[in-house]
């Protein structure tokens, strides 16, 4: 598999010394750990069997052709108010793309390095191994860099489309993300496949909060459903900065998301919310690890997932508390509904506290439709399968609900209560 | 319109019911009152077809049906209402949502067509204005976060939109207020009509009141033991239940 990489890159020679070098090191810093397996108990619900016979060598990027019609129809509508910005199969398309911010300039080197925490930084080495992370890395071509601001503007929607198959192994993007001080930023991030090409993307971002700005940061990972999708997403907040990051997790045959959020400066804030929604065969799992580490720190995780059919959804909600985070208050809501007698449902808190002075709570459960909820509908004549739909819909809202802007939740609730499945439930859709 | 004979019923290991009669003729009011853990609330719940709730022997007739063979959805669309002791908050569901898909559900069983939404607002409002509801909680999770007495007006206003032919309204006087407990009757009087009737369970007479019913029965370790009229709530007031039951408090 190495060697195939190796290969891979050779043809990819572009004369830049440095970064050949840089690749060179992060790909024996890969070797040495191999691939992730489904012993390591950080990626036991992970989607990831079966990993080390692909060729990990994917084709040089490339965009389809322009007037592929295939992939505007594919393309979200454009958000009122926001630049986007389109990268297929990890190049920016200029032509799909408005009002786009201009891109940070940096050679390729610098942009991949500038990624290094997320795979060397302490919280990253605390997941034991982040492989797919190093190796999404290395094999960008194209690091997409983003600094938002004053100046470039501060909402943007990314659209990352993958149309190139997976087969061979996943084809990686890379984002790096920066929100200058005292800015207040919005981002909705959305992830697509092409139809029928069975896409893998490796995912790597990494995203700075700096001191006193706000991060209102939505992720769309609803891929085809014969698509799959591995990612590592960094997320860094200096002193008094906010961040809110609601992931839905709707598409993909397979999905791995793992997020590393650290609260590194006094006063930082972060509110992370999950749903995921899984039925067939998707195996959907995420693993997100909270590091607090300044002091007076605030955290809120709240998850919920579905599976039905005969999906796995699972999730673990790390949480630790430093030495250093003093005055930390951190709380955590996890809850699963299995709605198939195949379905499997996994909610995983797990709390780690280091020091002392300390707000912390946390619950996690995992169960069925309530049986009393779902008698009170039916006594008022809802058929069964309406009020049990309606029930999914409502364990949903607490994050739902929350989705922004009003036009991108509407867009949601509609795939959602199509998922859903009863023609009743339309009637819910704003 | 309902007639219960020989009920037995239920509740896992534990027989709650034990010989029921009842009948009930359209126009007619009934309070049921009995001591704590005597069935009055499983009655409710065995006639609304609640899981968990069985019946071991006995047959209960509604509107010429088996009402027992019928699943808890068709009993309500049949005309079956039960107004519950402790309402399910559903946050989530809004309350405009469950209302209109019940009221759908209900004409649908009919052959009528679906209410459409300015016609559903017009007679919402019109019964939220009687129930003194506030219309911000339309779009509020269905009794979510509502206080006890709130919870007890949502399910008039539920019964009120709906319509039934049959209401078993289960202990909704318990938790009110004297001006609650007002509209709240007021609420079921608006309703009582030679075509409709009423099943009132409550432990106080006091509700009685503001409904004058027609029978008042004692239900008591599963059954009936004893059927008068308004005076017999009265006596119960001013003895309590033991002259009836032989056991002390």
């Amino acid at each position: 598999m190495f060697e195939q990489i190796q290969k891979a890159l050779a043809e990819r020679v572009t004369g830049d010394v440095a970064l050949a070098a840089w690749r060179e090191a992060s790909l024996a810093s890969a070797l040495a750990q191999g691939l992730p397996g489904t012993r390591d108990e950080a990626w036991r619900y992970a989607p990831i069997r079966g990993m080390e016979r692909l060729s990990w060598a994917p084709a040089a990027p490339s965009l389809p052709a322009a007037d592929s019609a295939s992939l505007t129809e594919l393309l979200p509508p454009v958000l009122p108010g926001f630049a986007r910005l389109v990268i297929v199969n990890g190049m920016v398309d200029a032509a799909l793309s408005c009002s786009a911010p201009a891109l940070a300039p940096a050679t390729v080197v610098d942009g991949l390095r500038g990624l290094d925490a997320v795979t060397n930084g302490d919280a990253a080495r605390s997941l034991a191994n982040n492989s797919f992370a190093l190796l999404g890395r290395l094999l960008t071509a194209h690091p997409v860099q983003l600094v938002l601001d004053a100046r470039t503007g501060s909402r943007v929607h990314l659209v990352f489309v993958t149309t190139a198959a997976g087969r061979d192994g996943p084809s990686p993007t890379t984002l790096r993300i920066t929100v200058a001080a005292a800015c207040s930023a919005e981002i909705v991030e959305e992830h697509l496949a092409g139809k029928g090409v069975a896409a893998f993307a490796n995912h790597v971002v990494d995203t700075a909060v700096h001191s006193a700005s706000e991060l209102l940061w939505t992720r769309l990972l609803v891929s085809a459903a014969d698509a799959r999708h591995v990612e590592t997403v960094r997320l860094q907040q200096a002193e008094n900065s906010k961040a809110s990051l609601l992931q839905v997790a709707l598409g993909n045959a397979g999905l791995r998301s793992t997020v590393v959020a650290s609260l590194d400066g006094a006063g930082a804030q972060l509110q992370f919310n999950s749903v995921a929604l899984g039925d067939g065969n998707q195996q959907l799992d995420q693993h997100v690890l909270i590091d607090h580490r300044g002091v007076g720190v605030r955290s809120t995780e709240v998850f919920r997932g579905l599976a039905a059919g005969r999906a796995r959804v699972a999730f673990t909600g790390h949480n630790r508390v430093m030495p250093t985070a003093l005055d930390t208050d951190t709380r955590q809501s996890l809850r699963s509904l299995i709605a198939g007698r195949e379905a499997e449902a996994v909610a995983r808190p797990q709390l780690e506290i280091l020091t002392d002075a300390v707000q912390a709570s946390h619950g996690a459960t995992v169960g069925t439709l309530d049986p009393q909820m779902l008698f009170y509908l039916l006594s008022r004549g809802l058929e069964p399968a309406a009020a049990q739909s309606l029930l999914k819909w409502a364990f949903l809202q607490d994050v739902v609900s929350q989705l922004q802007p009003v036009g991108l939740r509407t867009r949601l609730e509609a795939q959602l209560l199509a998922r859903l499945g009863d023609p009743l439930l339309t009637e819910l859709a704003p | 319109m309902l007639s219960i004979k020989d009920l037995h019923a239920t509740v896992g290991d534990t027989r709650v019911l034990n010989g029921l009669d009842l009948e009930v003729k359209a126009g007619e009011v009934h309070a049921i009152m009995g001591p704590n853990g005597s069935g009055k609330s499983t009655l409710s719940y065995v006639l609304a077809g609640r899981p968990g709730y069985e019946v071991t022997r006995g047959s209960v007739q509604f509107e010429g049906q088996d009402l027992l063979a019928l699943a808890p959805e068709a009993r309500a669309r049949a005309g079956l209402f039960l107004g519950f002791q402790y309402p399910v908050e559903i946050p989530g569901v809004n309350n405009a949502y469950l209302l209109k898909a019940a009221l759908n559900a209900k004409r649908k069983q009919h052959g009528e067509p679906e209410v459409d939404a300015f016609d559903f607002l017009t007679l919402v409002r019109l019964r939220m204005k009687m129930m003194q509801i506030d219309e911000a909680f339309l779009s509020r999770g269905v009794n979510e976060g509502f206080s006890g007495g709130e919870k007890k007006r949502n399910e008039i206003l539920q019964m009120l939109v709906l319509e039934p032919k049959l209401a078993l309204l289960d202990e909704t006087d318990s938790g009110l207020d004297i001006d609650a407990l007002k509209v709240v009757a007021h609420g079921i009087e608006t309703l009582r009509s030679a075509q409709r009737a009423f099943v009132l369970i409550t432990h106080y007479q006091r509700l009685l009141d503001h409904v004058a019913p027609d029978f008042v029965h004692v239900l008591a370790r599963g059954r009936i033991l004893r059927t008068g009229g308004r005076e017999l709530a009265l006596e119960l007031e001013k003895r309590g239940y033991d002259w009836l039951t032989g056991q002390a408090a």
